[in-house]
């Protein structure tokens, strides 16, 4: 087939610009844990390629090559997930969200829960220790002296210090000692593309421009979960009566509530996918703020640091209600007689 | 005055705990064969359903906790062996005070309301509780609040799959997935996220 | 396949398909009955070996005591009976399992006493026909092995994927996925087994249905 006549896949080009965006995370992901993160990479493009020649198989349909929803799916699972994550988990999360929860509903666009969501959340709940411990950046350029030890140190992150990330300290009721400039640039522990600010605000920025997001949801998203924090801080030292004096102090929670945690990258990356996004623009701010409360719930009163992928599948469950609610509103127009 | 409080505090914890952290279906399956058949067809109303089930269950819990205090003395060495019977009379008689309820009420819908009665009865969404308060020794404020919570739970469940047959009866749906198998895995995913809450498995 | 059987499985297949409860019609696959024991407790061969025996125990007699007393009730009295013959055939049952299994009633909790009310037992309420002892006997044994059937693979498949263990023997070394333990594993599991074996029964029914086109 030459490459004219070839008919790209309907989201072909915005799931490009979806993998476009991802690569400068993954730069910043080699940048601080070393190469491994690259096979990481690898090994769930590969998977997730085969899990969908093996269930257009199974369907005997023909396998469209261009369909590339689950190479972004695949790529956005490892960015969630902890430099020193084996293989295996890896692979059990890729396979469970292509297989189970993208091509038993029917593939692209017709699965009613977020497939990242779903591979993630299956595997945090199944290595909870591995995925909720995190390797510190920039430790990997230590170990690389040219022996053979070293290398193979670098790749294994063997005798690292793994550490919790930054949302633990927060749940315990203290503020995480990390300034500022390192929660922009990433340089702390923690998922290992989801922590540099300033890359995933340029790749937004690139994604409105090209028109593949819209930034209802995730502005909603994001002010909710802000608010919310404001209100309510995990910050021990803060409680009602100390209100007007303790403002700075609520502001810089709020700052790591929302940086920490994978919360603007989920927000940049998850739920504009476009599968289980509202049409409705009304209905797309009611989800965003009810993404926003069931995230903070479930980071609050649940039991794993990302806790906005589990609250997202609980939102994913009911928001279809919301475009048929809004759309079901009789037309009050003007002009318009009303039978 | 602070007795009444501190029971309606204690009723409304566990009433919390049943509905969202041990959903009866989602963490312990209470129900789930009767829940897959109610949303797929649409022959009987799922909320008269729920409310029936609830309405039985917070007629029997208490039936069930007066039980549970008598059969827990140490002289009824027997009591593994004839409790799920005493918890089927529970309810049955909740059965039957319904029953009497919908017929000397003027209702209208009088003669579908009979029809869903039993099955609302005959379920493990109304012995699962029971035997869980039970076996767990809750006290009488908890018994009911646990109780009302998974009624309420068991609706919950309800509503969110009857809002996914949307996308499930989808025409991209492979077709040996359709029915039971996509129900299932639906609902497994929504465990997956009440999983979150608790980070175990919930005791049973 | 052969000609005759051919022959034999397209005349039958409607009968086939309504009364076979092991593949054609299998009551946890097609009906769903069952689900919560296979779902939730049954995570290891063994829960699943005292589950199989509480059911073969308690399904068969329950159908046929009720099926003699439910001759001489209303149908509107038959949910009732159900209830209370699985009730006390209930005491005996856990009489027999005690002395048999002991403390490894244990690993399924509640969801022994909790058969009493599971549709797979007393389902057959619902259904306004009366039947005869002999058939009730037939179809209890039969529907008892098709849902034993699911629960043990349903119970080896959760143990390899979450402990890498079959009956408590190592078949390898790191488990491949914990979540198959947890009631949402046990959820998606189901799910996936149950399409596979539709798709195996479709795949038979054609099979059957292109064969009768090429008999002589």
């Amino acid at each position: 087939m030459s490459r004219q006549t070839r008919t790209l896949h309907e989201g072909y080009a915005a799931n490009r610009d979806f993998i476009a965006m991802m690569l400068p995370l993954y730069l910043m992901a080699f940048f601080y844990y070393g190469p491994r993160v690259l096979a990481l990479a690898l090994i769930a493009v590969i998977t997730a390629r085969i899990s969908d020649r093996v269930a257009a198989a199974l369907r005997r349909h023909r396998y469209d090559s261009t369909e590339n929803s689950s190479v972004v799916i695949a790529l956005a699972i490892v960015l969630m997930m902890p430099a020193t994550v084996r293989f295996r988990v890896v692979i059990a999360a890729v396979l469970i969200a292509v297989l189970v929860a993208k091509a038993a509903f029917g593939g692209w666009q017709s699965y009613p829960f977020n497939p990242v969501a779903v591979g993630f959340c299956a595997a945090t709940v199944s290595w909870p220790d591995e995925m909720m411990h995190y390797p510190a950046p920039l430790n990997w350029m230590l170990q690389s002296s040219a022996s053979f030890d070293g290398l193979w140190k670098m790749w294994t992150f063997d005798g690292a210090a793994l550490v919790e990330g930054p949302s633990a300290t927060l749940q315990a009721g203290g503020l995480p000692k990390i300034d500022m400039w390192s929660m922009l640039l990433g340089n702390y522990a923690g998922p290992l593309g989801a922590t540099c600010t300033v890359v995933i605000i340029a790749c937004a920025i690139f994604l409105v421009v090209k028109k593949r997001m819209s930034l209802v949801a995730p502005l909603c998203f994001l002010a909710t979960v802000a608010l919310l924090v404001f209100i309510f801080p995990r910050y021990s030292e803060i409680s009602f009566q100390t209100l007007p004096y303790d403002i700075p102090q609520r502001l810089q929670t709020v700052a790591y509530e929302l940086l920490g945690g994978a919360m603007l990258f989920a927000a940049v990356f998850l739920i504009p996918e476009p599968g289980t996004l509202p049409k409705n623009t009304l209905s797309r701010v009611i989800y965003g703020v009810l993404l926003g409360v069931a995230a903070l719930l479930f980071r609050y009163f649940g039991t794993y640091e990302l806790g906005f992928c589990f609250g997202m599948l609980i939102v994913n469950a009911v928001s279809g209600y919301f475009d048929r609610a809004i759309a079901q509103r009789p037309a009050r127009r003007k002009g318009v007689i009303q039978p | 005055m602070t007795l009444v409080l501190q029971n309606l505090g204690t009723f409304v914890v566990y009433a919390l705990i049943a509905v969202f952290v041990q959903n009866a279906v989602f963490t312990r399956g209470f129900g789930v064969s009767r829940l897959t058949k109610l949303v797929t067809d649409s022959a009987t109303d799922s909320l008269i359903f729920c409310a029936l089930l609830t309405l039985i269950q917070i007629l029997s819990a208490p039936m069930g906790y007066y039980l549970n205090q008598w059969l827990s003395a140490p002289e009824h060495w027997y009591r593994d062996y004839i409790g799920p019977l005493g918890y089927v009379l529970c309810a049955l008689v909740a059965y039957g005070l319904v029953l009497l309820v919908i017929f000397l009420l003027p209702l209208a819908n009088k003669r579908e309301l009979m029809a869903v009665l039993p099955l609302a009865t005959l379920s493990c969404a109304v012995l699962g509780p029971m035997l869980i308060t039970s076996s767990q020794h809750y006290t009488f404020a908890q018994t009911i609040g646990f109780a009302v919570g998974s009624g309420l739970g068991y609706g919950l469940a309800v509503i969110m799959l009857s809002e996914g047959q949307r996308k499930m009866n989808n025409r991209k749906v492979p077709a040996t997935f359709k029915g039971l198998p996509i129900n299932l895995i639906y609902i497994g995913i929504l465990a997956l996220a009440i999983f979150g809450l608790t980070g175990h498995m919930v005791s049973y | 396949m052969k000609d005759d059987r051919v022959r034999y499985f397209a005349e039958n297949m409607d009968r086939l398909s309504r009364r076979d409860r092991v593949f054609l019609n299998n009551p946890v696959i097609m009906q769903g009955l069952g689900l919560a024991p296979i779902v939730i407790p049954a995570n290891s061969v063994m829960s699943a070996a005292v589950l199989a025996m509480g059911v073969l125990l308690l399904l068969t007699p329950t159908r046929i005591i009720a099926t003699l007393i439910g001759q001489h009730v209303g149908f509107k009295m038959r949910a009732v009976v159900y209830a209370l013959t699985a009730g006390v055939v209930f005491i005996a049952v856990a009489y027999i399992m005690e002395s048999l299994f002991g403390t490894q009633l244990l690993s399924v909790g509640i969801y022994l006493p909790l058969l009493v009310m599971e549709p797979l037992i007393v389902k057959r309420f619902e259904n306004p026909q009366k039947e005869r002892i002999v058939t009730s006997f037939k179809k209890g044994i039969l529907t008892t092995i098709g849902f034993c059937l699911v629960l043990f693979i349903m119970a080896a498949l959760r143990e390899v994927l979450a402990l890498g263990t079959l009956g408590g023997i190592e078949i390898f070394r790191g488990p491949l996925l914990p979540m198959a333990s947890m009631p949402a594993g046990g959820f998606i599991l189901l799910g996936v087994v149950a399409a596979i074996w539709r798709a195996a029964v479709n795949a038979f029914k054609k099979n059957v249905s292109l064969g009768v086109k090429k008999l002589p």
